[in-house]
């Protein structure tokens, strides 16, 4: 397929699978004039989903493009629209050979949106708990890689959450560790009992979820009968999938402002974390032993870096506060300086010298100023010197500073 | 009467149609390439860190002489209010003639994890606003906080009144405690130790996912398929896809500050309650003595009305003003109704206290 990358629909053009069915879909018509939900299905598939599927499964390969994730995001929840389309098409036509009235209606929709129910909860949950649980994959994997063949706990099933097992399970969790792994032992215990309470509140969760989209359907149907009530019309399968997306987001946000949920959350993250936790436990207790650098390690040592970068940042605001204050003082004694000067040089003492004096002045105005450049130079040449004195300091500081830190900041 | 006016033709037909959009829509999308966001040319005049502070290039003769520093939050990225040409608070506020810095805090990494509250406004806050003060040469200087930035900047702002001309809150949540505050609902029992000494630096990932979930079915579902039907005009796509990129670049949360900020702002509530510590300083919002613009978005799902507009019991100013924009979180900055209303109304009200 990569000669087609320049034509992503190249090669197998989706467009033309979908023209030939629906020709096909048009001779039925002609045949049958009402519905054929087979047009639609086959099998437990769904064809215009499976077209796309095909096409996409060709096209992915040869592209390398950055949208990538967008694609996907797009084509998910395409399906979905060919889902409730396929489901409502069936509607359509079981409504059609109904006497259309209100009862039947309503009967109908129950029926289809059981079915419907049945088959989205075998999808993709749009609110999979997945996308979080990815975060934890690593450590929940590792945990799973100590259950192996090789392991002390070898063959216990930690993903089997049947009534059975888990009675079994709660009497390991309790009981005692023995022997010189005996720590570990119990370390392990209580990952196994997290990790145990998390997939608890996982499934609790997701029946949780279930239900919602359970009552989001029958709140669906309420607005299409209400519609049906009222004389409104349904023109596009469109505006079908926009009452389900409302129908779905009505119900979840009322959900979502109850006590109920604030604690179904907390438990479900505070139990994912509480197992995370102890994984890194396990963790760092097989590094320690391998003499590898482990997580808390490098967390007091960048405990150490913060400190040692605040107090560097300390220092150079003091340092430049030092200097402002020791530029306010040079040029408050520059002032006391030249006007001590003038005030000399303003001292006559007999008419004779004022009157010399003040002849004098102008010229003097000149030497005055050269010795205020002067003056200026060498403030700049001191000014360099005390810098270059005051850079050398902070290393040394910044050094000791070093040292001290690294003796106070205990962990 | 049968309320479903379709035959199966016109639904074949739909989805046919359905369909060619959506392939054209891949194709379109197939043939981006780098999305570019920022469209202000703009200089970096100071850097500690991760963060740059930007000053932003003059586009007409300045009318006010107080530059305006904008904090941006930590959640996102800054370009959000410079996403393209013509959608841009900060193009529309250099256009009012407005002398614009902005801080970008950029992306933490793990060793930053134990940065604080205090090394934010107090630290990185602080030197930035020395900076353009001292670029500007001015005594004070004009603050614009955007979202959490604008919880920063009340907190530095109570803290700080010598170097605080004007103060401008944008959709900046102040009571977390309000009866439609979902993102404070959802963090309530949540037990934030826990989260960050178990993770450190919290992924963004785990904030995008928090903020899909407020509307799951609209944020990850419908906006896909209501897609196709803009996706045959590449300007339109890409107008789509910075928004989209926008919304998923989320750098990690520094582990300390997210635990400060989410135990002190939204747990206790402690902004309005007056409890919230900044190192050693309590921050007491009666001690911002200078005027406030407080702005807020009428339809914001993430920052309710009531959150913000809760500003004006708790400030000690006599000059304080808000602003209702009638719009979301975001649509605040990028929309074009906001493109005509939020930059003159910010201009017009420093202008008045220059």
């Amino acid at each position: 397929m990569s000669q087609n990358f320049n034509n992503p629909f190249g090669g197998l053009d989706w467009t033309d699978l979908q023209k030939q069915m629906l020709e096909t879909l048009m001779n039925f018509g002609k045949q049958n004039t009402s519905f054929s939900s087979s047009g639609f299905s086959s099998g437990n598939g769904n064809q215009w989903a499976d077209a796309m599927d095909m096409w996409w499964r060709a096209f992915k390969p040869s592209s390398s493009n950055n949208n990538f994730e967008m694609f996907n995001k797009m084509l998910e929840q395409s399906r979905m629209f060919y889902l409730l389309s396929e489901h409502f098409s069936k509607i359509f036509q079981a409504f059609e050979n109904t006497n259309q009235t209100e009862q039947s209606l309503n009967n109908l929709l129950v029926e289809q949106f059981e079915q419907l129910q049945a088959v989205l909860d075998q999808q993709h949950n749009m609110f999979s708990w997945s996308q979080i649980v990815d975060q934890c994959e690593q450590p929940a994997q590792l945990f799973k890689n100590l259950f192996s063949d090789k392991s002390i706990f070898s063959g216990m099933p930690i993903n089997d959450f049947s009534p059975e097992v888990k009675k079994i399970r709660e009497k390991f969790f309790t009981m005692p560790g023995l022997g010189y792994s005996r720590e570990m032992q119990e370390k392990m215990q209580e990952a196994l009992r997290l990790w145990a309470h998390y997939q608890d509140n996982y499934q609790e969760f997701q029946t949780i979820m279930s239900c919602l989209n359970h009552e989001a359907m029958d709140l669906m149907r309420k607005r299409l009968m209400k519609m049906h009530k009222d004389g409104e019309k349904v023109e596009s399968m469109r505006q079908i999938y926009h009452i389900w997306v409302d129908s779905n987001e009505e119900v979840y946000g009322e959900f979502v402002f109850t006590e109920e949920y604030s604690e179904l959350n907390a438990r479900l993250v505070n139990s994912l974390m509480a197992f995370k936790k102890q994984s890194h436990e396990i963790t760092e207790d097989y590094l320690k032993s391998m003499n590898l650098p482990t997580s808390s390690s490098i967390q007091a040592l960048e405990r150490r870096q913060h400190e040692l970068r605040k107090q560097v940042r300390d220092m150079q605001a003091e340092l430049k506060a030092v200097k402002a204050e020791l530029g306010k003082t040079q040029t408050v004694s520059k002032k006391v300086t030249v006007e001590d000067k003038k005030a000399k040089s303003e001292k006559p003492k007999t008419k004779a010298e004022h009157k010399a004096s003040k002849k004098t002045t102008k010229k003097a105005a000149k030497p005055t100023v050269k010795s205020s450049s002067r003056a200026v130079n060498l403030n700049k040449s001191r000014k360099k010197k005390s810098e270059k004195q005051a850079a050398t300091n902070k290393k040394s500081e910044i050094k000791n500073a070093d040292d001290k830190g690294m003796i106070e900041i205990k962990f | 009467m049968n309320p479903f006016q379709m035959n199966a033709m016109d639904i074949v037909g739909e989805i046919n149609e359905f369909n060619s959009k959506l392939a054209q829509g891949l194709k379109t999308l197939s043939e981006l390439d780098e999305i570019d966001v920022g469209v202000s040319e703009k200089e970096a005049v100071y850097k500690e860190d991760n963060l740059v502070l930007y000053h932003f290039k003059p586009r007409v003769k300045q009318k006010n002489a107080v530059p305006l520093l904008v904090v941006y939050a930590l959640v996102n990225r800054p370009y959000m209010a410079d996403l393209q040409d013509g959608r841009s608070m900060i193009q529309g506020l250099l256009d009012e003639g407005l002398d614009v810095y902005l801080i970008d805090w950029g992306y933490p990494q793990s060793v930053d994890k134990y940065l604080t509250l205090d090394d934010y406004i107090n630290g990185y806050i602080d030197r930035c606003v020395d900076v353009v003060r001292e670029t500007s040469n001015q005594q004070k200087i004009n603050l614009l906080g955007i979202c959490q930035g604008g919880c920063f900047s009340l907190c530095y702002t109570a803290l700080h009144q010598d170097k605080v001309k004007n103060l401008v809150t944008t959709v900046t949540p102040v009571d977390f405690h309000t009866k439609h505050d979902l993102l404070s609902h959802m963090v309530q029992k949540i037990d934030i130790d826990q989260v960050v000494d178990t993770m450190g630096n919290i992924p963004g990932e785990m904030l995008n996912w928090t903020f899909l979930t407020l509307k799951p079915y609209s944020l990850m579902g419908q906006k896909y398929v209501d897609l196709v039907d803009i996706l045959d005009d590449k300007d339109k796509a890409l107008n789509f896809m910075r928004m989209e990129k926008w919304i998923f670049d989320s750098p990690d949360q520094v582990g300390e500050t997210y635990r400060e900020f989410i135990k002190q702002f939204y747990q206790q509530n402690g902004l309005v309650k007056g409890t919230v510590k900044v190192g050693e300083q309590i921050i007491d919002l009666q001690n911002i003595k200078n005027p406030v613009l407080n702005i807020y978005a009428k339809d914001d799902h993430l920052v309710p009305p009531d959150s913000s507009k809760a500003l004006e019991g708790c400030v000690g100013t006599d000059d304080y003003q808000s602003l209702e924009f009638p719009g979301g979180h975001i649509g605040i900055y990028v929309s074009g109704k906001a493109q005509k209303m939020i930059p003159p109304s910010v201009s017009q009200w420093l202008g008045e206290r220059c």
